[in-house]
């Protein structure tokens, strides 16, 4: 759609201003939300009208969230350039809707006026109006817009209030005779315009702020005990353990039931097609690989859950306030541990997020820590090996054993993140510490719809990753497990003929010292396209491999025959670092513009993967 | 081998085909389940200026 046929109104404002979540509910799109700053760090571009009159469209643009319009970090350059600069990153919208946050009108009217200043065709969203009305707040909107010299409209996208009002709203000035000024004149603001500005908000608000709101009473209360130096960072631990506890309890039930459903599926399958090639690979590469992922469905989305309730009641902003103390003593702040926290899901998107770092060596610095942080692509290598190898045993009459591996696995990765940015602190890579605003937000309870949103999609995605990527590759490797066939006179499984057999053979010198034989070493190597794929890899090396008698065995006690506990925990150990997902430093090379800090992250987690791989298998296989 | 044996190579080549696309697409983490951009959004691309 070109520029000619469709106008753009682009969505401008504060960072956790609810810009997303407006261009979510005007647009019907899923792009993500969470109740803390710095987000949406690339822009978003959807439709919002299909047609405005004469065939023309209204296209709709999300924008990061700027403070200013003097860029203090990439995402805020992004929008700098777009609407102030010389045009390289794309289109000029064609009109603006500002958002502001009705419950914080002081901080963000001066980037309005300074917004209304440009010249755009520009509507004020005053969004999160059901907060502002819930504290009491109450808003002349009409007066507002008179002192802005704009229409104003009150919002919640939350509630999916004013939607309509402003969609129309964006339509009129899509259509209007107001024109964008050719040449847009912008340049920084002297103190004597920041200071001018202030006073001009302080007048506004006089007029229009009819009764300020009283701030949440519950906010204060929690915040008391939640940013508390003491109970602070022992509530943070307790939820984090809480959460894996209920990886493990809660999960286990629906991943037996699916373990069956595959199980039996299987065993339907090879009874009823006549034996050979195509029963081969139905039940040994198809429904033994992929069906080995999916089991993990429910306990990825039982994470994802409580990550995205954490994000939405406001608590994710805390805990990057209460790390920001000891982000510190390595040499990074509390703006690397929100990008770091969303590494929990996906390292991509964090390392894309990490854009709104505004120091550059901090920024190289936690992207390449950012591969560290146990992304949901590990869970089921986790859960696959703890629940065959670590006892179900409860501890203290509360915590499961397991639940307690998984958080440490969990914690080792945060604890080694921390160690990496400590060194390259220590190397002089991190310059300028650089000072850390955040807004806390008011708690709120999580929005169902958002939570539920979350979790739609990421089911949709671990779906349509298992249905593509991983189903090829488990095909691919049924395929190099099975040709070439073995002599007539073979002594060995009809594997140890195979390319995956001679490839694992060779590769093992190299990992023999960390216990891993020659099946985990073929499994491993279609494990760099993505972590969780040496799951299904095991379970088609397995399966091919398995005589009679061991067809009907589930993975976990195949494992438990043929692997030592000293095998399962350096495996366990090796995913900690392991840069399995090449994905990853895809991207990491993209955002750096490095391949310099590429390799180096790449080879450190290599390295430090076999290292202490090695260290556990030594060690544990003299004790266990 | 029967004819239907020999329908796992064309399965076995499709697969191939889909690995190779999947590996080398311009947005690596599309579909990846930690990431939730719709897949109707158009994103535009703010990392390959100068």
């Amino acid at each position: 759609m070109n520029s000619k046929t469709s106008s753009l109104t682009a969505l401008v404002g504060l960072p956790n201003c609810g810009k997303s979540a407006l261009f979510n509910a005007l647009t019907g799109l899923r792009q993500k939300v969470a109740n803390y700053p710095g987000v949406t760090v690339e822009c978003v571009e959807a439709v919002l009208r299909e047609d405005l009159g004469g065939g023309r469209a209204l296209r709709m643009l999300d924008l990061p969230g700027a403070y200013s319009l003097t860029p203090q970090s990439e995402d805020e350059n992004v929008t700098h350039e777009i609407l102030v600069g010389n045009n390289r990153m794309g289109a000029r919208p064609d009109a603006l809707i500002v958002v502001a946050d009705a419950t914080n009108l002081r901080l963000h009217l001066p980037f309005v006026l300074e917004i209304v200043q440009l010249g755009y065709p520009v509507c004020v969203a005053l969004n999160m109006m059901d907060l502002a009305e819930k504290s009491g707040m109450k808003i002349d909107a009409h007066a507002l817009a008179e002192s802005l010299g704009c229409p104003v409209v009150p919002t919640s996208a939350l509630q999916q209030q004013g939607l309509q009002e402003l969609a129309e709203k964006a339509a009129g000035l899509a259509v209007s005779a107001a024109k964008v000024p050719d040449d847009i004149k912008w340049s920084p603001s002297s103190r004597e315009e920041i200071v001018a500005r202030r006073k001009r908000v302080e007048d506004i608000l006089r007029r229009t702020v009819l009764v300020p709101g009283t701030p949440s009473a519950f906010t204060a209360k929690m915040d008391a005990y939640l940013l508390h130096p003491v109970t602070g960072p022992l509530i943070l631990l307790a939820i984090l353990v809480l959460i894996f506890q209920a990886v493990f309890t809660l999960g286990a039930y629906p991943a037996d039931v699916i373990d069956g459903l595959v199980g039996s599926f299987a065993t339907y399958v090879r009874t009823g097609l006549p034996s050979g090639l195509m029963n081969d690979l139905l039940t040994d590469g198809i429904i033994a690989g992929v069906g080995a992922v999916l089991v993990f469905l429910p306990q990825i989305l039982i994470l994802f859950a409580a990550l995205l309730v954490l994000e939405d009641s406001g608590y994710m902003a805390r805990a990057a306030f209460l790390m920001d103390r000891l982000m510190g003593r390595v040499g990074l702040s509390g703006r690397s541990v929100l990008p770091l926290i969303s590494g929990f899901a996906c390292a991509i998107p964090a390392i894309i997020g990490s854009r709104s770092i505004q120091s550059p060596s901090q920024r190289i610095a936690t992207i390449m820590i950012t591969p560290l942080m146990t992304c949901s692509a590990r869970l089921p290598v986790y859960t696959l090996l703890i629940a065959a190898f670590i006892p179900s045993l409860t501890i203290w009459g509360i915590f499961n054993l397991q639940g307690l591996v998984l958080a440490a696995l969990y914690l080792a990765g945060v604890l080694f993140a921390f160690l990496f940015a400590a060194v390259l602190n220590l190397l002089k890579v991190i310059e300028g510490g650089g000072h850390f605003v955040l807004e806390l937000p008011t708690y709120r309870f999580p929005s169902l719809r958002t939570v539920a949103r979350g979790l739609i999609e990421r089911a949709r995605a671990f779906l349509v990753r298992a249905g593509t990527l991983i189903l090829g590759i488990m095909i691919l490797l049924w395929a190099i497990s099975t040709f070439p066939r073995p002599p007539a006179n073979a002594t060995e499984p009809a594997i140890h003929y195979s390319i995956a057999g001679r490839l694992g053979r060779a590769v093992s010198p190299v990992l023999e010292p960390l216990g891993f034989n020659w099946k985990i070493s073929v499994a491993m190597i279609p494990g760099f396209a993505a972590r969780e794929v040496l799951v299904s890899a095991l379970s088609t090396v397995y399966a091919v491999e398995a005589n009679e008698d061991q067809q009907n065995s589930i993975l976990t006690n195949r494992l438990k025959e043929d692997w030592s506990v000293a095998t399962a925990l350096a495996l366990l150990v090796w995913y900690i670092f392991a840069p399995q997902c090449l994905a990853t430093f895809a991207v990491m090379q993209k955002e750096t513009r490095s391949w310099r800090w590429t390799l180096i992250s790449f080879s450190a987690l290599l390295i430090l993967a076999w290292l202490a791989a090695f260290v556990t298998y030594q060690t544990a296989s003299r004790f266990i | 081998m029967n004819v239907m044996d020999w329908m796992v190579f064309p399965v076995v080549a499709i697969a191939a085909v889909v690995v190779l696309r999947k590996l080398f697409e311009d947005n690596p983490h599309k579909g990846c389940s930690g990431c939730s951009g719709s897949s109707k959004a158009k994103q535009i691309r703010t990392t390959q200026r100068s």
